[in-house]
């Protein structure tokens, strides 16, 4: 079945709408972020000031909130990233107004999740000690290592499907008299022209990092497990935990992205491109994830409960029906089930309870997070009691900061570069039209013709010639519109296809 | 002044005290605390530590020469043993042993965990009460150690260990390869793209 995809002008106007036309919802809503993370900059700050005890830190409690945010947010990362990359790889077309918003996402929440290091560490100058005096043989180490990494791949696979909208978006910016953007999309699209060479080079280069981002995100996940398990503490020391956190990241990870995909469907009106289907299959892909972490979950409780050695058996008692069971079986109930149910049963497959269903399991898997960190590291192994762990307007500030930088820093960057994909939205919109023109045969010449002809001839008459090279500037112009034209091969072909068409 | 300082000093240390007889290893910082919080000796004992027959026996520690003040009967005094450890920071006592004084000497049998010059301290207690009636301590130089139950010296062969340093060179080397690859595609695109434009 192919993907309806609105006409060429609109899917333009549409993805460079945030840049001319903000609104005032826009700026009311960026104070309002802006505010909330000031305050949690500012909570940081009194931390550092007063120390990790002022997060409700104690020697107990020796790892906390901070820690279990480190994990969500690059876990959430990891949605976008892989669901971008695996949709690509296996050429789903309907990925295409998604895939913008997904990746700018996964960049976005791993620079948040790494920034939550230093609040984590208690004293932010220890974190150059990781560069100028690494300890080789600590799990800390390699997170650091594997997070920039991971950070780096996500921000160039960000940058490379980029370049032909950076291309598009700078005509665009020509025509609306926006001259200082333009220039940074000039020097950022270097000289796209969407000639076929061009781009077998930039899909080989986006297929490269797609299929180098997935292990990339595996590692990422999988050295954030061993900083637990590694450590010697019940419940953290198991080896199933690698797994269990690359699972939880893809699930939550899809999950941000259906919310946030939602949210930016409501403010710039998208609906026309992100339509019930797009997630409707989101929550399909989001779903056998949440089967999956159910499933980890009591491989992970079953053999430590049977066996019953003394500190696994301690905390998986206060996990389970203990001080903790509360949180852990909200998880399980709203996390896992509620979701997976709304998925299941037609009549809540619906974009709201989509949405909401997304929602709870974001905020349960934080909570099952807390529930993991807290748990163990509470628990005194001479004593064998727990001690107790309590949040502070210091680490709740933090917490509430890191959440809404998410969309803060969305709209900010959605303001400089267009919202949807064009080029890919353009490309799938010209297979479709192409298989729809072969098995029209004789009919009238279709209206997205149109659309096609008039988008050509924009990009015809924006093409600019540096330097009259020959002296003649009308000679060199026409020659470029040649070269140009003959340089666009799909275009070229559907050409051949509307001169055939008109003929008849 | 003086007096509000000295309230102070003794109020912060109480406080330390009950702190400390909260901290996971409260038992024997208490016992630290209280027995040296002893003024005077009301009973003097002395503590003796041999080896058994063989080279690789375990510990005999006796406390022997146990004299007691004339309104204690003997049977009911309880001697702790403890030996003195830095693990976990910071000197603390471990119970390795407690017996009901019945005839001297009276001993515990202790396979000590690690090696080295140790500390082993006894202390009598009323078997009705915890007060400290009395303590002391020796120093033994520990030759041999039981292998394989020290939290100290824990040391089992792990397996590929002395793969572990190649191991690391081998990740440093793939990390380092992925950033190339990633800087070499941006480069690849970037030089490729602008190159094959048709101007």
């Amino acid at each position: 079945m192919q993907d309806e995809i609105p006409p060429v002008n609109q899917i333009r106007s549409s993805a460079m709408r945030p840049i001319f036309e903000p609104g005032k919802r826009y700026w009311l809503a960026v104070i309002i972020l802006a505010s909330i993370v000031t305050w949690g900059i500012v909570a940081w700050l009194v931390q550092v000031h007063r120390g990790l005890g002022s997060a409700g830190y104690n020697n107990h409690a020796f790892w906390a909130i901070y820690i279990a945010d480190v994990v969500t947010f690059i876990g959430v990362s990891y949605g976008g990233a892989v669901v971008s990359a695996i949709l690509r790889l296996t050429g789903a077309t309907w990925r295409a107004p998604l895939t913008r918003i997904a990746e700018t996402t996964a960049v976005v929440t791993v620079i948040i999740g790494a920034l939550f290091i230093l609040p984590h560490l208690g004293r932010p100058e220890r974190i150059l000690e990781l560069i100028y005096r690494p300890n080789l043989s600590s799990p800390i180490f390699w997170d650091f290592v594997a997070v920039s990494t991971y950070a780096f791949a996500s921000i160039v696979f960000f940058y490379l499907p980029m370049i032909p909208d950076l291309s598009i978006g700078r005509r665009y910016l020509e025509h609306h008299g926006r001259g200082r953007l333009e220039n940074v999309y000039r020097k950022l699209s270097w000289n796209w022209q969407g000639n076929s060479q061009q781009r077998r080079i930039l899909n080989g280069s986006i297929g490269l990092i797609a299929i180098m981002i997935i292990p990339i995100a595996v590692s990422v996940h999988s050295v954030l497990s061993w900083a637990f398990s590694l450590t010697s503490r019940p419940w953290w020391h198991e080896s199933i935990w690698a797994p269990y956190f690359v699972v939880a990241a893809l699930y939550s990870g899809i999950a941000l992205v259906i919310l946030i995909v939602a949210l930016f469907r409501k403010i710039y009106n998208l609906d026309s491109f992100i339509v019930e289907r797009h997630f409707i299959r989101l929550g399909y892909i989001m779903v056998p994830f949440g089967a999956a972490y159910l499933y980890l979950t009591v491989a992970d409780f079953l053999p430590g409960s049977y066996v019953g050695e003394d500190g696994v058996a301690s905390v998986f008692s206060a996990v389970l029906v203990g001080r903790y069971a509360l949180w852990f079986w909200i998880f399980v109930v709203a996390g896992c089930i509620l979701p997976t149910l709304i998925m299941a049963l037609k009549p809540t497959r619906r974009i709201g309870t989509i949405i909401f269903g997304a929602a709870l399991v974001d905020g349960s898997l934080w909570l099952k997070r807390m529930v993991m960190v807290v748990g163990p590291a509470n628990y005194g192994r001479v004593s064998g009691t727990f001690g107790s762990y309590h949040f502070t307007w210091i680490s709740v500030s933090v917490t509430l900061a890191g959440i809404a930088a998410i969309p803060l820093l969305l709209l900010l960057v959605f303001r400089v570069v267009p919202i949807l994909s064009i080029n890919e939205m353009e490309e799938i919109q010209f297979e479709n039209n192409k298989t729809q023109l072969h098995t029209s045969n004789n009919g009238p010449l279709p209206a997205y013709l149109h659309d096609i002809n008039r988008s050509l001839k924009e990009d015809l008459d924006d093409t600019r010639v540096p330097e009259p090279v020959l002296g003649n500037t009308n000679f060199v112009k026409s020659t470029k519109e040649q070269a140009y034209k003959q340089s666009l091969t799909r275009d070229r072909s559907l050409l051949k296809h509307q001169i055939q068409v008109e003929e008849i | 002044m003086k007096r509000l300082r000295l309230s102070v000093l003794l109020s912060s240390i109480g406080f330390l005290i009950v702190l400390g007889s909260t901290f996971e290893f409260g038992t024997t910082l208490a016992v630290a605390q209280a027995a040296t919080s002893v003024p005077s000796q009301p009973v003097s004992f002395t503590l003796s530590i041999n080896r058994g027959a063989g080279p690789h026996s375990p510990l005999i520690i006796s406390v022997d020469s146990l004299s007691v003040r004339s309104n204690d009967t003997t049977p009911g005094l309880m001697i702790h043993f403890y030996v003195t450890t830095k693990l976990f920071g910071g000197k603390h006592l471990v119970p390795i042993g407690t017996t009901q004084f019945s005839s001297s000497p009276a001993s515990v049998t202790y396979y000590p965990t690690w090696s080295g010059l140790q500390t082993f301290t006894a202390t009598l207690t009323d078997a009705s009460s915890t007060e400290v009636e009395g303590t002391t301590s020796t120093s033994y130089n520990v030759t041999y150690s039981k292998p394989g139950t020290s939290y100290l010296n824990a040391n089992p062969k792990k397996p590929l260990s002395d793969f572990g340093r190649y191991f690391v060179v081998a990740l440093l080397v793939i990390v380092g390869a992925i950033w190339l690859t990633l800087i070499a595609t941006i480069v690849r695109v970037t030089r490729g793209v602008d190159k094959l434009s048709i101007s």
